[in-house]
């Protein structure tokens, strides 16, 4: 097992704080033309014309198209997941042709030399709509005769799921108790700082597209683009230069992905497009109904769990964001011991702009949806709210654990990490605190929540589904360079892996290169997604080291004259432990290895390269006897808690967070921190203040003044705390932390407004908890 | 980026400015920018011409007589920083160190900026409201001087016309020893207001008399204020008060971040605050 360090800095991290890291923004080629979408105003409209003459006229335009012009080149894009999801196939196009589904909706292209002027030209496109009746909410999508968004569907339902185990009707009518509540969650976004961002460069003379471009998947981009773009793969080399944050967001699917692609085709020039921040924030996520029931006996035993669920998910894309959804069913009831559930999942197409991913991935809604039935009926039962979670968690023996949905939880140890939160946090402090505040007329609320987080999603039919690669590879001169799969969404994993080889191979971290995101140098896989960075890459990449480090040490047991086993890579050096006191450099021993192969490395494969794949244990697609599959291998979770007041305006003032943190074997401490910190406070933001606003259809909230975001005075110092519960099922027992903290933060502030409001608590139904939402729970007019 | 052509002045005389103003069918004054530049990056607004006033001499406060004259392009950092050596400027300096936004938005954005823009939900008019704040305007016609009642038409809707350009803006000087109080409601830090109220406590000649000036904003398209009730200092009930002063909100603002009902149901409780700090006395003028 690689030593693994905890404190290692961020490798490059001065180039990013000193602005010296190139953005794909700031990619410059000799030639290059700007590309600005023109989009629909309207939610759902048949397109009678689209006039380009005065846009083409305006100053410094290059070309300008529709749907129809680009067709000729350009096929639809593919879809990232298996068409067969769907009630009928459809057909997307990076322009759309005749018909648009949502207000947003890409419909002309125009290009310049500048980017003004592309801009100003876009304003003089004169595109006649016949205007259609549109559903803008899941309702008016689910009535009868609602207009159709895919005729072909008959029906605006996408996709459904309905997952049962044990006996649920038995379990409620047995029950003592049986407690009814309802959610319901505005849609949201990720907002990363960097907008997205592409730079296609077509070269006429070798046929070859290389498309620069911010994408947390590289290769899935290529396939799509090539397919799209009726050209073989190895005609598309994608680049990621740096990427200033995804959450999701930047997950292949996006049609101007295919577009720039085929602009810079058509035109035989450099294209980009840089997303404008208004566009960005089209994408959107979340929004849906829940309700739920739960049953239990009066000593607050659960016995059932029943949610029915609608997820409004905007015109179905070719992005895999509406898969969310089925995500958010497949982890109930999380962490607690249920043996009948029933969880009815209806997703639902409307005439928005497509969900695209964002952090959590749904299971921030089912940890919030199960934290909040647990906490209605402690109220209803009079059970302390912690009290009804230790008597339902799930017991570290009991795990593996098949949920409902057929995944399996791995490790954990829920009830430990419990106590040791409760102490950290001065739980009982903090009641007697709240006790005494209110006799002073002031309400503070306290939460505690659990969060479970199913990570490594390797969904069946996805391309790909479930792998990452790396290659390790020793260079003459002794530098080592590690190229895989994975990206890195600006969250320094490439630190990770670095550490990961450098411990195998006794070298330093920022002695070790590590290159991702090029299709011509990387291997196939996904690129960024559920936390795979480590978890997936960086387990390939240790293996491959695994490998490296055994052909060095023959070679060097060679030169000795010792035994492979006894040799030592430590600091830059190989030694025997028979010889400490002959120490020769890892350089040395590469070159002897690439020089002298037929003396001193009789037994060694060269070259001093290796490629590993790390394919997760624990997934399985072939269906279960209940007809399941399970596509989470792991399971990192953590606990929280949150004291917070409830002003008399209904504004929220945090203060004190504390959770204590699981994510198995852990590489590089500051990493884990950083990104659980990033998640509490996303949490935080999706709780209290973070919600789109839809007016028929189109986006009224795109900028941050009126789409907040949690700023540091809002928060206040978040205290973490770590437990490691290997998972028994990765070499390294790595678990993965890419989204643990958000449902859990979102639960807990939810759940410590609701205590802070008391009876009127029981009525809390939206999230986020905004002070006109709390304000009307305080003053009794949201019963 | 700004998409489209703009003609940028930079004049060197007040004359030269207001000749540009008189003469140009669509133009916009830019002190700070701190509002212009965003509307016109999003093309919000589109002027043929800007015409930037940073070399007429109209940033600086000073005392003249009883008043307190504030040029119309003095930043909130001077503002605050003027606290310190001219009477009269308490409340002002209170509101210019809360503006959101930092040092960045504090050392760029100017008073009368706020006020020509007369956003409902910004610090700056109701504060001016309160101050009994005087707007002179000028134009190739003359000079005049609107009060603040009239002066803060509605949202974003003020009585200056495309041809002014406003130059100072005049307080009457407050007797010594007037309480200040403010206070405004965001949802959270990088909000804008929601709520604003601030509150003035007037010393009257009789012993124990203060006259109670309030004005709510933020709440309604234009400040609404609370004048001249003339009260012993021990009948001033800031609960009262501050509902008698939100009663006087009638058409209520609402918009993504609060919307109907929610700022009229607050604004007794963020004016009650304003007054509750003034009693306390704290800070004076």
């Amino acid at each position: 097992m690689p030593e693994s360090e905890t404190g290692v800095l961020r490798l490059h991290g001065h180039d990013f704080v000193a602005g010296a890291a190139e953005y794909a923004a700031d990619l410059k080629l000799p030639g290059m033309l700007f590309a600005v979408v023109v989009r629909s105003p309207h939610p759902s409209a048949i397109i009678r014309s689209i006039d380009l003459e005065r846009a083409r006229q305006s100053a410094g335009v290059v070309a300008a198209v529709t749907g129809l012009d680009l067709a000729k080149t350009v096929g639809p894009i593919p879809l990232r997941y298996a068409p067969s999801r769907l009630p009928a196939p459809i057909t997307v196009r990076c322009l759309a042709v005749d018909r648009v589904l949502y207000t947003g909706q890409a419909v002309a292209a125009v290009v310049a030399e500048t980017r003004a002027e592309a801009e100003a030209a876009a304003r003089l496109v004169l595109i006649d709509y016949e205007l259609l009746p549109a559903v803008t909410n899941a309702e008016a999508a689910l009535a009868d005769g609602a207009p159709l968004l895919y005729p072909e569907w008959g029906t605006n339902v996408m996709a459904r799921d309905h997952i049962r185990v044990g006996d649920v009707e038995s379990a409620f009518s047995e029950a003592d108790v049986v407690v009814k509540g309802e959610l319901a969650f505005s849609p949201a976004t990720s907002a990363p700082i960097e907008p997205r961002a592409y730079l296609a460069d077509w070269d006429t003379k070798r046929q070859r597209l290389t498309l620069h471009g911010s994408f947390q998947m590289p290769h899935p981009t290529r396939w799509c683009v090539a397919q799209a773009l009726k050209l073989r793969e190895s005609q598309v080399r994608v680049i990621a230069p740096n990427v200033g944050g995804t959450f999701g967001l930047k997950m292949a699917g996006h049609p101007e992905e295919v577009l720039v692609a085929g602009l810079s085709q058509l035109i035989g020039r450099p294209v980009a497009f840089h997303e404008t921040r208004e566009e960005c924030f089209l994408a959107n996520g979340r929004e849906q109904r829940h309700q739920f029931e739960i049953a239990a006996r009066v000593d607050g035993t659960v016995l059932a769990f029943r949610d029915t669920m609608v997820a409004d998910v905007g015109a179905a894309g070719p992005g895999t964001g509406w898969i969310m959804a089925l995500v958010t069913a497949a982890a109930m009831p999380t962490v607690y011991n249920v043996s009948n559930c029933e969880i009815n999942c209806t997703i639902v197409a409307t005439n928005k702009t497509s969900w695209q991913g964002i952090r959590g991935y749904g299971k921030e809604v089912a940890n919030l949806v199960m934290e909040r039935a647990l906490d209605l009926l402690a109220a209803e039962i009079g059970v302390d709210p912690v009290e009804i979670r230790r008597r339902n968690l799930l017991q570290p023996d009991q795990l593996p654990r098949r949920l409902p949905s057929g995944l399996v939880i791995d490790s954990g140890d829920y009830p430990a990490a419990l106590d040791q939160l409760l102490t950290f946090f001065g739980y009982d402090e903090w009641r007697a605190r709240q006790g005494r505040e209110a006799a002073e007329g002031r309400r503070i609320g306290i939460g505690l929540t659990f969060e479970l987080t199913p990570e490594g999603a390797s969904f069946p039919g996805s391309l790909p589904s479930g792998y990452e690669t790396s290659t390790v590879r020793v260079e003459p001169s002794g530098e080592v360079q590690v190229a895989t799969s994975v990206t890195s969404p600006g969250n320094g994993n490439e630190t990770g892996i670095a550490q990961l080889v450098a411990g195998t191979l006794g070298l330093s971290p920022d002695s070790i290169v590590v290159i991702q995101g090029d299709t011509d140098v990387t291997p196939f896989g996904l690129g960024n997604a559920s936390s795979r960075g480590l978890m997936f890459g960086g387990a390939a990449a240790a293996l491959a080291a695994r490998d490296i480090r055994s052909k060095m040490a023959q070679c060097a047991a060679d030169i000795l004259g010792a035994v492979p086993d006894d040799i030592h890579f430590e600091t830059g050096l190989l030694w025997s432990t028979k010889a400490p006191d002959r120490r020769l450099t890892f350089a040395e021993v590469a070159l002897t290895i690439y020089t002298l192969p037929f003396s001193t490395a009789r037994n060694v494969e060269l070259p001093l390269q290796s490629t590993h794949t790390y394919m997760p244990q624990n997934v399985r697609h072939v269906p279960d006897e209940h007809g399941r599959t399970t596509s989470y291998p792991s399971f990192p979770y953590s606990v929280h808690a949150v004291a917070l007041e409830v002003e008399e305006t209904g504004k929220i003032r945090l203060l004190d967070y504390a959770l204590v943190h699981d994510c198995g074997v852990i590489v590089n401490g500051r990493l884990v921190e950083g990104q659980v910190k990033g998640a509490v406070v996303m949490g935080i933001g999706a709780a209290l203040w973070e919600q789109l606003v839809w007016a028929n259809g189109a986006v009224a909230t795109q900028r941050f003044k009126n789409y907040l975001l949690p700023r540091a005075p809002d928060l206040p110092v978040l205290r973490i705390g770590h437990r490691v519960t290997p998972s028994p099922f990765h070499p390294l027992g790595m678990k993965g932390a890419g989204e643990s903290g958000f449902g859990g933060a979102m639960a807990c502030v939810t759940s410590a407004i609701a205590d802070a409001l008391g009876k009127n608590g029981r009525h809390l139904t939206h999230i986020p908890s905004t002070p006109e939402r709390v304000l009307a729970l305080m003053t009794g007019d949201a019963a | 980026m700004i998409g489209h052509d703009i003609q940028f002045h930079a004049p060197d005389t007040l004359d030269d400015a207001l000749s540009l103003l008189a003469a140009a069918s669509n133009a916009a004054v830019i002190g700070g920018g701190t509002m212009l530049v965003p509307d016109m990056t999003l093309a919000r607004v589109q002027p043929d011409a800007v015409i930037d006033i940073r070399r007429l001499g109209l940033s600086g406060v000073a005392v003249q007589g009883a008043s307190v004259v504030i040029g119309a392009a003095t930043s909130y950092r001077e503002l605050s920083a003027a606290v310190q050596t001219t009477p009269g400027l308490a409340l002002l300096g209170l509101m210019a160190s809360q503006i959101t936004g930092g040092p960045q938005i504090r050392n760029q954005a100017t008073i009368g900026g706020a006020a020509c823009y007369a956003n409902p939900s910004s610090d700056g008019p109701a504060c001016l409201t309160v101050l009994d704040a005087r707007f002179q305007l000028a134009s190739t016609s003359g000079v005049r001087e609107v009060p603040a009642q009239e002066f803060f038409v509605g949202a974003f809707r003020t009585a200056r016309r495309k041809d002014e350009l406003l130059v100072r803006i005049i307080i009457p000087r407050l007797p010594d020893g007037t309480r200040v109080g403010y206070d405004k409601l965001k949802i959270c830090e990088s909000s804008w207001p929601i709520v604003t109220a601030s509150c003035l406590l007037i010393p009257q000649s009789a012993r124990d008399t203060v006259c109670a000036r309030i004005a709510i904003g933020a709440a309604s398209p234009a400040p609404v204020v609370l004048a001249d009730a003339a009260l012993e200092v021990s009948a001033v009930d800031p609960v009262s008060l501050g509902q008698s002063a939100a009663s006087l909100i009638g058409e209520e603002w609402a918009d993504e971040l609060a919307g109907p009902g929610y700022r009229r149901q607050v604004a007794p409780i963020i004016a009650r605050r304003a007054i509750q700090m003034a009693m306390q006395g704290a800070i004076r003028t």
